[in-house]
């Protein structure tokens, strides 16, 4: 009976009313989908003293032994189109240095990656989920390495017109407030930026500090947090899954990773 | 319920911050922590000192590098088996993830940290560990070093051997003894030109592969690798992995020569 039940809740029918209806929602909800390439919106910084880079390895010459293209889209805080930018990647790993794509990236801002096969035949049944690695730096090439968090958007890999499908997040779609405590120690004689990206077709709204934050869709917001004194931060989000990039810096050196 | 782990290597400081609150900020009365190690072939827990009512600080020392860490209540812990590990607690079972802050320092200043856990459905996996070793590694780093950390439900430190294979020059390049439910050390920065043509391969323990790499200066990068079920997606994502182990197992165990 209870795997009957089971069965039964991880129907797509049903998996579409529990998400609209707010029953034990699932994450994603593009996951049942087959042949597409899904990303992260990962943060981009480009200025005098932070610098990005891109890594990935090539799933596409790893799983299916074909050439494949990146197809990189830039935003900048406002979540207002930049540019693109499409490369042939041969490498079993392969790195791009945001600083070299565009003379406009610069400031801050957020990007996808999606990785598409150049041909797929019938039975290639494969998805690409890009939740790989950016890297952080203040100085050459010392990059403070961190993945993915949360996957944000996807194309139909079959289709030559790249089309963005933001991911239905049903959890993360879902308007409730919620409090956010990041699980780390912020200690007295560091800064930190707590980084939030809006992975939603919706405006964000984050309240810490007692200001709200209204961060529109592929946007970002940026808060500095110098010489904390009280040794760890919380918030509310109007969405149960936001979860920062944590930048901590002392002296010259930074660390990436996610809160 | 998640395991938290500490990483030891003589030549930098590590510690683990391990939150008392859920990321709801949410605390539950009695909870304590609890070192777990293997004495005599059987479990043995160990009550620790908790000196702050948010966050615990554990530092790595050689002694117990390989002992790992848990929250419960001492009702929670009655349950606990000297031959198998349990799952006791569900304090740590949240969405999004619970997370403990794994932290490491270098002698320059440098430091970095990633959100460290381990869930007690990988003490039970029984599989094969592989990871890109290109990923996360930087010839540019004067230092690279890998911990793999594997918790098995039974209390025994079992011998495997872990392979680094080339892909471009079809040739293993370097092997090393791990064993389970241990902190296992590999020092790859010989082998730092090779990296992004190579993929680390443990047959018959599963576990979380960490990189950390050292620049000069002192700056640091601590991150790991996901297994490759994170990054696929579509109906064929397990025979495509499987297949991939495959070929991997046979180019090392077949024809592979070792330099």
């Amino acid at each position: 009976m209870k795997t009957f039940f089971r069965t039964l809740l991880r129907s797509n029918t049903l998996k579409e009313i529990r998400c609209l209806l707010n029953i034990r929602p699932d994450l994603y909800t593009y996951t049942d989908k087959n042949k597409i390439s899904a990303s992260d919106l990962f943060v981009w910084r480009n200025d005098e003293n932070i610098k990005t880079v891109y890594v990935s390895d090539n799933p596409v010459k790893k799983y299916l032994k074909k050439k494949a293209t990146i197809n990189l889209i830039f935003f900048n805080s406002e979540g207002a189109y930049i540019c693109e930018k499409k490369l042939f990647i041969e490498d079993d790993v392969f790195s791009i240095k945001i600083e070299k794509i565009d003379d406009r990236l610069q400031g801050e801002g957020t990007f996808y990656a999606f990785i598409i096969p150049e041909a797929l035949e019938f039975n290639d049944s494969l998805s690409i989920i890009n939740k790989t690695y950016v890297g952080y730096c203040t100085e050459k090439n010392n990059y403070s390495f961190v993945h993915g968090n949360l996957v944000a958007g996807y194309t139909d890999i079959e289709n030559s017109n790249i089309k963005i499908n933001e991911v239905r997040q049903a959890i993360v779609n879902v308007r409730k407030r919620t409090i956010y405590k990041i699980q780390k120690r912020f200690d007295e004689n560091k800064s930190y930026e707590l980084i939030w990206v809006n992975p939603l077709r919706r405006v964000l709204i984050i309240e810490i500090f007692g200001k709200k934050i209204n961060i529109p869709p592929r946007g970002l917001y940026i808060l500095r947090i110098d010489n904390p004194v009280v040794g760890f931060v919380e918030y509310y989000s109007d969405s149960p899954i936001t979860r920062p990039l944590v930048i901590t810096c002392r002296g010259k050196f930074l660390d990436a990773q996610h809160g | 319920m998640n395991y938290f782990f500490n990483l030891y290597h003589e030549d930098f400081n590590s510690y683990i911050d391990i939150p008392l609150f859920d990321n709801r900020g949410l605390q539950k009365s009695g909870n304590k922590i609890w070192s777990v190690r293997i004495m005599g072939g059987e479990w043995e827990y160990e009550e620790i000192s908790v000196s702050n009512k948010q966050f615990t600080r554990i530092n790595a020392t050689e002694e117990t590098k390989d002992c790992v860490y848990l929250i419960a209540t001492d009702s929670e812990m009655e349950r606990n088996k000297k031959n198998s590990l349990i799952d006791l607690s569900i304090f740590t079972d949240t969405m999004p993830d619970y997370r403990c802050s794994l932290n490491i320092e270098s002698k320059l200043g440098g430091f970095s940290s990633y959100q460290a856990e381990y869930p007690y459905r990988m003490t039970k996996s029984k599989g094969d560990c592989y990871s890109n070793a290109g990923l996360l590694t930087n010839e540019e780093a004067k230092k690279i070093i890998l911990f793999i950390r594997n918790i098995d439900s039974t209390p025994v430190q079992q011998e495997t051997l872990a392979t680094i294979y080339s892909n471009r020059t079809k040739k293993i390049i370097g092997q090393k003894l791990m064993h389970t439910n241990s902190l296992n050390v590999y020092d790859l920065t010989e082998m730092a030109f090779e990296l992004k043509y190579c993929e680390i391969y443990i047959k018959g323990m599963v576990g979380i592969p960490i990189y950390l790499l050292e620049y000069d200066g002192g700056a640091l990068s601590l991150e790991h690798t996901h297994p490759p079920q994170d990054m696929l997606g579509g109906f064929n994502k397990y025979k495509m992995i499987s297949k991939m182990k495959d070929k991997l197992h046979e180019n090392i165990f077949s024809h592979a020569s070792k330099i």
